[in-house]
């Protein structure tokens, strides 16, 4: 048996994945378990959650695969901060040290760069045979942006673009200069865009040269996170002639309008990039992965417009999803072959519970819920009822999933043809900005009479336009855009089956689909974790598997209670004590 | 005319022309604050007012909102003086002496004619945050890694004592500033000396001094154990030679066999020694907030230089209890009081305010009365507490005991509540969401945050006295405690996990390896005591399996034990090894069991030196690491 860890941590959004003989058997993020958003710290929680899945311990492991090269990460974040190369701010050991000591690791640790961990998590989990690479993301070690060619069981990245010249924090800067947060506000910014007209794209384009082949450059002096404590510098504030956005101030046309822009530079240079990458492999297919692949807008415009016949976009684009690359990679150089030759095509990696331990569960809790155990038929027919009338539902079943997309396993669901829905679930379910669109599931048989969709999408990674007979406000964005997420049966039978039953009453065969978590929480992972965000929002009805939980059943206190329970901040110290967040310590 | 600005966190508003300050809404468990919504910006003619200043003592902590030493020490003044008084309680818990000042001088606005100052058991825990290895900072370890470096152990202690008395004075004297000529009283804290015990592992970086040390400690708390006092005296001494003083649990031995020879003046010397070294923000595994002789010093310096009135709680206290090691009459733990406690020190205060009555007058007086269930609730929030911050010392089981059955005799009806606590506890889920919590919610023993509810861990040696306690006072309740255990925790044959905070028997425990950083943020569980101990609960009906998978530095035993008796030997070494135990229902208890791994006092692993690592910004161990467990599952055979 070859049993592979494979690890993303430290700066953010870290995760862990469990490889056995080539079989993806777990994947979590930490975030999900310590519920602090983005959690950068070692994953011990995914760590432990992985091997109990597998029904492992410590002592089956071959190795632990971490997604970076530490080394040469510190030589760039020591020229980054001015300082000599032996500088021991950043000690090149500290990665791997915290990973021994954290997880309690005492065997190999193999380590692999940053962009190749990237593209190997998308070319290997393809099921390609060959394909063009590119990776896109703010910056790991130097590379910022990578193309590669695969073929069989070999990554080769031909060319990369370096740091300080990076798409991700060109647009993290516009980001933080649009008052969200760098590193998770960046969707924000893509979905703000279509309220805009671009007229900043002039003065955006002065920000990026975009050169022949691979090459930009960026033009430092907009810039301020080389030296500097912020993204921008003043002069990016005098080009665009307003001041920046102050967080969770008003959106003005403006804010729209530089989104817009960005948005329309970013697209414009990536594809110019995945152009010439086709020309120069000559490949017909296309993997990317990185934080930009998660820009679902621009991976709409490279899937038509570009001369790739096939894209794969790995699920987990971001930094949490480079763990599958490094594990990957680690496979290859432990048994010298790929680890599959499939795609993969779900990620329900994450842990589930049975209706008997969420029977166990509710007990003690005093709540009446139905129980439809051995009435899956009933279940559907109950909540999908329930959809029509508008009612909103939280809905928990099977394996979470893996990478920042609710695919059905971890979503709130609500009606497409309700008028109101976007409003209602902003601003009362989700707390959240109220020009967030919300994408649909939809069955992969019916997609095509919705939307302008050639192929599955069963990750929601591409954006196309909307072309239903049905008026479907809940899911369509200002442009007349959507992000579908493609369901079918063999994926995922109940839910697949739940939107059959709302197509049958409703003639729509697609569900309005949003992560389950209010604003600023990660997605929930557990039971408990869906009772309590049930509670902090105002969902109408909670299906925990085989149980349904109305609202007027939840305690008559519990939201008065949860006023002190949950944490106002989500949870990290801030460099203050930690003890208050685990105690109740009153001194 | 200035513009009326926020006092803490009441703001300023205008209500019928007239200006007052209004807090936020109270939440449904509590919080830091006094409860008083409204506070009328100007004085009813006629009326005396105090503003109250001070930490959660001051607070009334366990017995708040219901009673606090604010409302208490205006009634007392009402009663004796001539004039009437109003005191505005702006104490809270978690109080800073920053926060403090601000306060003070923001209550200035209120034109208050005295001024109170309650505090100082908070500083060793909160003033000194940067001169900790537990800081997240890297550059405040850096800092820390090299005064160690540079002098030891010793010099930590040392450069976190000059901290404090900086920050300390500088914030008193901002006070002084501030309050000008108004008269200010200010109390000389005491805390619980005769129950209280701290139990730390020493910080040694040598080896061999470490073996000695766990060695020694070993003898002489078996001596103390069959009251051989003399034989623990000088191996208590002898460890103080090894740990320089920097261990608050050697001089707790030293100060129990002086007061078992009737020593009682030297015990006390020992037991202030304890709390001195017990410098949490500098060394210490958990301290708990007690203030030392430090605290008292500034105090007094502070007074004298401002000439502000001081009370000498300690020579009060002693005086009044006719003991010179104070415990459990004045305090429901380390250092919050009792009812008892509240009274007599706000009638300290109210004898120095009216400087006509001596304080024994007015301690005399019939005490405060509060609902039974209040008191019996406060009592059990008590227990809560002993059984969360008091390590595992051998009067543990008697203060907890004494907690829960005051609760009991003040109001029997508190069972009810001592059994939804546990099944709450018992559910893993967090309470807030389990029906025993919503059920106690809507009773008359509601427990507030401050009674623990918030609280992930089994809790199991709080419930395992419970249910001892219940068998005599309400033996139905009683029987009802395993059943609640094995209905929710109760092995099956799937493994359940127990190398997991929740199971820990020492609710300590769980914040290890430092107290910064909770178990949950490693995988495995460290130990830094010769013994780590977990909650098994299952029915006596079958065996139960476990698998353990250990490290140890090898060559020395290692001995699993259930409820004290010996069922395996594994043999670990520094690597991961895997071992299958099956014990025997023969040693099983129905419901809760005590499954112990016991090291060799030997066998600690090798680290990397603390020193070396913090001067590097890392997290660093600065005790002992006897054995590491990442898994311990059980499962019925």
């Amino acid at each position: 048996m070859v049993c592979i860890v494979g690890l993303s941590a430290f700066y953010h959004d870290a995760s862990c994945c469990l490889m056995v003989d080539g079989n993806l058997v777990a994947a979590a993020q930490e975030e999900r378990f310590t519920r602090v958003k983005n959690d950068p710290r070692t994953p011990v929680n995914a760590f432990r959650y992985c091997l109990e899945e597998a029904g492992l311990d410590i002592t089956d492991i071959d190795c632990l695969a971490y997604y970076e090269s530490p080394g040469l990460k510190t030589e760039r974040q020591r020229h980054a901060a001015g300082v000599a190369d032996d500088d021991s701010s950043f000690d090149p050991q500290r990665p791997v040290r915290a990973i021994r000591e954290k997880l309690g690791w005492r065997g190999p640790v193999r380590t692999y760069e940053h962009h190749r961990s990237h593209a190997a998590s998308a070319y290997f989990f393809s099921g390609f045979q060959d394909a063009a690479l590119l990776t896109v993301d703010g910056v790991g070690e130097w590379a910022t942006t990578s193309y590669g060619y695969g073929g069989g069981s070999e990554i080769d990245l031909f060319a990369e673009v370096r740091f300080p010249h990076s798409l991700g924090l060109l647009y993290a800067a516009v980001t933080a200069f649009l008052g969200f947060k760098v590193n998770s506000g960046e969707y924000k910014v893509m979905g703000l865009a279509p309220y805009g007209d671009p007229k900043y794209t002039a003065r955006i384009r002065r920000l990026v040269e975009n050169k022949d082949a691979g090459d930009y450059h960026l033009n430092m002096e907009y810039f301020d996170y080389v030296r500097g404590d912020r993204m921008y510098s003043d002069a990016l504030i005098e080009l665009l002639g307003c001041p920046p956005r102050e967080p969770e101030s008003e959106i003005l046309p403006v804010h729209t309008h530089i989104a817009a822009s960005m948005q329309q530079v970013l697209e414009e240079i990536l594809l110019q990039k995945a152009n010439w990458l086709a020309e120069k492999t000559g490949a017909g297919n296309l993997c990317m992965a990185g934080g930009v692949a998660l820009n679902c807008v621009a991976n709409g415009r490279i899937r038509r417009e570009t001369p790739f016949r096939e894209l794969f976009i790995q699920p987990a684009a971001g930094d949490a999803g480079a763990c599958l690359g490094a594990a990957a990679l680690a496979h290859i150089d432990i048994t010298g072959k790929r680890h599959s030759e499939t795609a993969l095509d779900a990620v329900y990696l994450g842990p589930a519970w049975s209706g008997d331990r969420i029977e166990h569960l509710l007990v003690p809790t005093g709540i009446p819920a139905h129980d439809f155990r051995n009435r899956e038929a009933d279940l559907i027919a109950f909540v999908a009822e329930r959809l029509v009338k508008q009612q909103t539902v939280g809905w928990f079943h099977g394996r979470m999933e893996f990478g920042p997309r609710a695919l059905g396993a971890r979503s709130i669901l609500a009606n497409p043809l309700d008028p109101n829905i976007r409003d209602r679930l902003n601003k009362v379910v989700k707390k959240r900005e109220s020009f967030r669109p919300f994408a649909p599931s939809v069955l992969l048989d019916h997609a095509g009479e919705h939307f302008q969709l050639e192929q599955a999408s069963p990750f929601m990674l591409e954006t196309c336009r909307v072309r239903s007979a049905l008026k479907l406000p809940g899911i369509t964005h200002i442009n007349g855009s959507a992000r579908p997420q493609t369901v079918t049966a063999p994926q995922n039978p109940r839910y697949a089956a739940l939107i059959a039953a709302f197509q049958a009453r409703t003639g729509c065969p697609l569900l309005v689909n949003t992560s389950f978590n209010v604003r600023g929480e990660p997605i929930v992972c557990s039971p408990a974790d869906a009772l309590l965000c049930m509670a902090n929002s105002e969902l109408d009805l909670l299906v925990l598997e085989d149980f349904v939980i109305e609202r007027h059943m939840l305690p008559a206190h519990l939201e008065a209670l949860l006023e002190v329970w949950l944490p106002a901040d989500g949870g990290l110290s801030g460099g203050k004590s930690a003890v208050s967040e685990h105690l109740y310590t009153f001194v | 005319m200035t513009k009326p600005t926020p006092i803490s966190i009441w703001q300023p508003q205008t209500r019928n022309g007239k200006p007052i300050f209004v807090r936020p809404p109270v939440p449904a468990y509590g919080d830091h604050h006094a409860s008083r919504m409204e506070i009328p910006a100007d004085k009813t003619k006629g009326i005396r007012r105090v503003c109250f200043f001070g930490e959660s003592v001051a607070a009334g902590y366990l017995f708040a909102p219901h009673l606090t030493c604010a409302r208490v020490l205006e009634d007392q003044l009402n009663y004796m003086a001539d004039e009437p008084y109003e005191v505005i309680d702006f104490s809270r818990t978690n109080e800073t002496l920053g926060s403090m000042a601000e306060t003070v001088a923001a209550s200035l606005q209120l034109q208050p004619d005295i001024i109170v100052l309650y505090g100082g058991n908070n500083w060793n825990l909160l003033e000194t945050p940067r001169i900790s290895p537990y800081f997240p900072d890297p550059e405040a370890r850096k800092s820390f890694g090299a005064i160690w470096a540079e002098g030891g152990v010793t010099s930590v202690m040392e450069a976190a004592i000059h901290q404090q008395v900086l920050g300390a004075e500088a914030a008193l004297q901002v006070i002084a500033d501030t309050v000008g000529e108004l008269p200010v009283y200010v109390l000389l804290p005491e805390v619980n000396l005769a129950d209280w015990a701290a139990l730390q592992p020493p910080i040694l970086a040598d080896t061999a001094q470490r073996t000695r040390w766990y060695t020694l400690f070993e003898a002489a708390a078996t001596n103390l154990a069959a009251q051989n006092a003399r034989a623990c005296l000088d191996q208590a001494l002898k460890l103080l030679a090894v740990d320089e003083g920097t261990c608050p649990t050697t001089y707790r031995l030293i100060g129990d066999a002086w007061l078992l020879l009737g020593e009682s003046e030297k015990a006390l010397r020992a037991y202030r020694a304890e709390v001195d070294s017990e410098s949490y923000a500098s060394l210490c595994f958990l301290g708990s907030p007690r203030a030392g002789t430090l605290t008292r010093k500034v105090l007094t310096r502070m007074c004298r230089e401002n000439k502000w009135p001081l009370i000498d709680l300690p020579a009060i206290f002693a005086e009044h209890t006719g003991e010179a090691v104070t415990g459990r009459r004045l305090f429901l733990d380390y250092c919050h009081h009792t009812l008892e406690g509240i009274h007599l020190a706000m009638a300290t205060v109210t004898a120095m305010i009216l400087d006509d009555s001596p304080w024994f007058t007015i301690a005399s007086a019939p005490m405060p009365e509060i609902p039974p269930e209040i008191e019996a609730v406060t009592w059990l929030g008590a227990a809560v507490h002993t059984a969360h911050r008091l390590p595992d010392v051998p009067r543990r089981k008697e203060l907890l005991d004494h907690a829960l059955i005051n609760a009991l005799q003040t109001s029997f009806g508190i069972t009810e509540t001592m059994v939804d606590l546990v099944e709450a506890r018992a559910t893993g889920l967090p309470a807030v969401l389990t029906e025993a919590q919503e059920r106690n919610f809507q009773g008359p023993y509601r427990l507030l945050m401050q009674h623990g509810w918030k609280y992930n861990h089994l809790d199991i040696v709080l419930i395992e006295r419970i249910a001892a306690l219940l068998k005599d006072a309400a033996p139905a309740l009683a029987e009802r405690i395993p059943n609640i255990l094995l209905h929710h925790r109760g092995l099956g044959s799937e493994p359940e996990e127990l190398a997991h905070p929740f199971y820990l028997w020492e609710p300590l425990m769980q914040f290890y390896p430092e107290i910064m950083q909770s178990a949950r943020e490693t995988t495995c569980i460290r130990c830094p005591w010769p013994r780590t101990s977990f909650a098994l609960i299952c029915p006596t009906t079958r065996d139960v399996n476990l698998k353990l998978v250990a490290r140890q530095s090898a060559g020395f035993p290692t001995d699993v034990r259930v409820n004290g008796h010996s069922v395996a030997t594994p043999e670990l070494c520094e690597s991961w090894t895997r071992h299958r135990i099956r014990v025997p229902r023969c040693v099983l208890n129905h419901g809760i069991n005590k499954l112990t791994i016991v090291w060799s006092p030997k066998s600690m692993l090798n680290t990397e030196p603390p020193e070396e690592r913090l001067q590097k910004g890392d997290e660093a161990h600065l005790h002992p690491i006897f054995g590491e467990i990442f898994s311990l599952t059980a499962r019925l055979d």
